[in-house]
């Protein structure tokens, strides 16, 4: 799941995956706007044919707190 | 394919930057930046360098002001944007307030027109109403704004504008799926991945002719892609084409939509491992075949490597091989056209058979959109002359004893007023002998056919074997009484090879003279296909007066001009 987050993440910044660690935020990836969000929000749903809820959409501010709420949701069988 | 790889290998596809991009600007009164890299992308994989740029947030005629240079402009108006809530205000407001929102509606279209009166290519999106009122049994308020708008999209209509029918994309990739309710009200951005994959899609026809780069051959290979089996082991009984059965009509469906590419216009070839005789029995006898012998236009049966036969193909017709399309069934014939061939489409026959005429129905897309003109209907009759021109010159040593045999005649017409279709799909389609290469639509051939200081000259040519029709074209502006520029000048490659274009040019210039012309100035701008053409001026004469690896520019004092037309061409005025 990690690799797959990682991959996502580097598509949708347009940066190699070796660019994304567990701290990437949108405190330090400069193209991580509002219109980047948008665009990792349905790139990790389409990934992970998930649906996230606008308070977890709100909340995926960075890649730990992205895959804690992925697992969670996957582990909860959604 | 996940969207994320659509990013990933959309990245990978950047124009170089050697390779002129095509330019393209996407408006919307809400944001749509996630459809620039699917467009980038559905784009480039069908060969146009596409760069997509979004406007700005509900700015559209701002941004159609802003980004009017682009070669073409998209306008997405959202209907449940144009006014704050309108779909469920709708319903609460009075005539006048309806009538106000078709107002603002009206001079929002007829600013964003306005700018974009000199864009080659304008897209637009009629107004839809499916996301909120699908389900309704009659039309209410909201529906009624839709209807007056769209009346306004059909008046203010312009040559250089075609709408795209929005309830068409989302019936097809499915209301519920396109719209993502979350984002509109949390960001205006109203529209899923799955809407955008669908309307690049069906745009994706519109700007592959608008942008030259549409598809001309559909090269197909036999066993296992018109039908099932192999004819040369099972024999023709034992080949499946039966209608009674789910894989024969697979494969009849899959014939019907090449047959039907056709009849349209696109070459079709076919390329096969096979023994010629088997499959020519097959064509001749087989009660289940769709495609027949008529429908071919060019062929190779036999052994040789079919990356060589589609070079062969390319060749004889004068096409690029960017403009093919290979339909194979092995993967091994893929990969080698792949590797051999990169610049031929190759796609294979799909493992689960069921999805064949879906990919066949897409494939259909990859041609050119839009009207036929006569000479397309004309097409395979065309390039079937063309390929008795070339036994016959297969069989004559001397060029020019070959070509004086073809009994070769023009026909110049000055503003062909009535051909202006015609024209501009030469300016769309012509890569190899064209000096400029640039792109003309229809209603920007209009004007310039009634403008007094642009000569718009066209040739027909025929020979013995047959008519070519409007074949050749040379805009020429006049820009200061006895000076006069060489906008275009260009041939289709079904006449290329015949010295047609000396003809051409002192037939124009005599005209040019005549009108007290005397000086003309003349440009040969490189691209990728017209290397061929690049000494073209050096050798009528002209001087060139400024020269870079990628532009040359000349003049010549028509006092010095030498007339090229060989002797064994006739030209006539239309």
């Amino acid at each position: 799941m990690i690799d797959s987050l990682h991959k996502v993440m580097a598509a949708v910044f347009g940066v190699t995956a070796d660019r994304i660690t567990d701290g990437t935020s949108r405190l330090n990836m400069k193209v991580w706007d509002s219109m980047r969000h948008i665009t990792l929000i349905l790139a990790l749903e389409d990934e992970f044919a998930l649906r996230f809820e606008p308070h977890e959409i709100s909340a995926m501010t960075d890649t730990a707190a992205i895959s804690r709420i992925i697992k969670n949701k996957l582990n909860a069988g959604d | 394919m996940k969207y994320s790889d659509i990013l990933a290998a959309n990245a990978l596809l950047q124009p170089p930057p050697n390779v002129t991009p095509y330019d393209l600007a996407v408006i919307a009164n809400v944001v749509v930046t996630p459809f620039k890299e699917i467009l980038e992308y559905t784009l480039r994989v069908a060969g146009i360098p596409a760069i997509v740029r979004c406007g700005n947030y509900d700015t559209v005629a701002q941004d159609c002001m802003a980004m009017r240079d682009a070669a073409a402009v998209i306008i997405i108006w959202e209907l449940a944007n144009i006014t704050e809530g309108l779909p469920y205000q709708a319903a609460l407001m009075s005539q006048r307030q309806q009538a106000a929102v078709i107002a603002k509606g009206r001079r929002e279209i007829a600013c964003a027109l306005a700018a974009l009166r000199r864009t080659p290519t304008v897209i637009i999106g009629r107004f839809s109403t499916l996301a909120y009122t699908g389900n309704n049994l009659t039309p209410g308020a909201y529906d009624h704004i839709k209807d007056s708008l769209n009346g306004v999209l059909d008046r203010c209509r312009r040559p250089n504008m075609t709408l795209f029918n929005t309830d068409q994309v989302l019936s097809f990739a499915g209301v519920a799926n396109c719209i993502d309710w979350r984002f509109f009200y949390e960001a205006k951005t109203p529209y899923s991945q799955a809407y955008y994959r669908a309307l690049a899609g069906h745009l994706r026809p519109l700007l592959l002719s608008a942008s030259g780069r549409q598809k001309k051959a559909l090269i197909v290979d036999c066993d296992g892609t018109l039908w099932k089996g192999i004819v040369g082991e099972d024999g023709m009984t034992g080949i499946g084409l039966s209608p009674q059965t789910a894989e024969g009509t697979i494969f009849r469906e899959a014939q019907a939509i090449i047959r039907a590419l056709g009849q349209a216009g696109v070459i079709i070839g076919l390329v096969s491992k096979n023994n010629s005789a088997d499959v020519d029995e097959v064509f001749r006898t087989h009660d289940g075949m769709i495609l027949r012998e008529r429908d071919i236009t060019i062929r190779r049966i036999g052994w040789q490597a079919k990356a060589d036969s589609v070079r062969e193909i390319a060749a004889e017709l004068n096409i690029g091989l960017d403009s093919m399309v290979f339909i194979d069934d092995s993967s091994f014939e893929i990969a080698a056209m792949n590797k051999i061939n990169p610049a031929v489409l190759a796609l294979q026959v799909p493992e689960r058979l069921a999805d064949y005429p879906a990919m066949m129905r897409e494939v259909a897309t990859l041609f050119p959109a839009g009207a036929r003109t006569a000479e397309d209907k004309a097409k395979t009759a065309l390039y079937r002359t063309e390929k008795r021109r070339q036994e016959s010159r297969a069989s004559r040593v001397d060029l020019t004893d070959y070509l004086t045999s073809l009994k070769l005649k023009i026909a110049v017409a000055r503003q062909a007023t009535g051909a202006e279709e015609r024209l501009a799909q030469l300016t769309q389609k012509t890569n190899q002998f064209n000096l400029t290469t640039r792109r003309y639509t229809t209603g920007q051939m209009r004007v310039m056919l009634r403008q007094r200081s642009t000569r718009v000259y066209a040739f027909s040519a025929r020979d013995r074997f047959g008519d070519y029709g409007i074949t050749g074209l040379c805009i020429v502006r006049v820009v200061r009484g006895t000076v006069a520029v060489v906008d275009t000048f260009l041939m289709s490659c079904r006449v290329i090879g015949r010295q047609l274009e000396y003809a051409f040019m002192d037939w124009i210039i005599n005209d040019l003279q005549k009108h007290r012309v005397r000086t003309v100035r003349a440009a040969y701008f490189r691209t990728e296909k017209n290397i061929q053409v690049s000494a073209f001026y050096d050798g009528l004469g002209f001087t060139p007066t400024a020269r870079t690896a990628a532009t040359a520019e000349y003049v010549i004092d028509l006092r010095h001009y030498v007339p090229h037309c060989p002797a064994y061409i006739r030209c006539a005025h239309d």
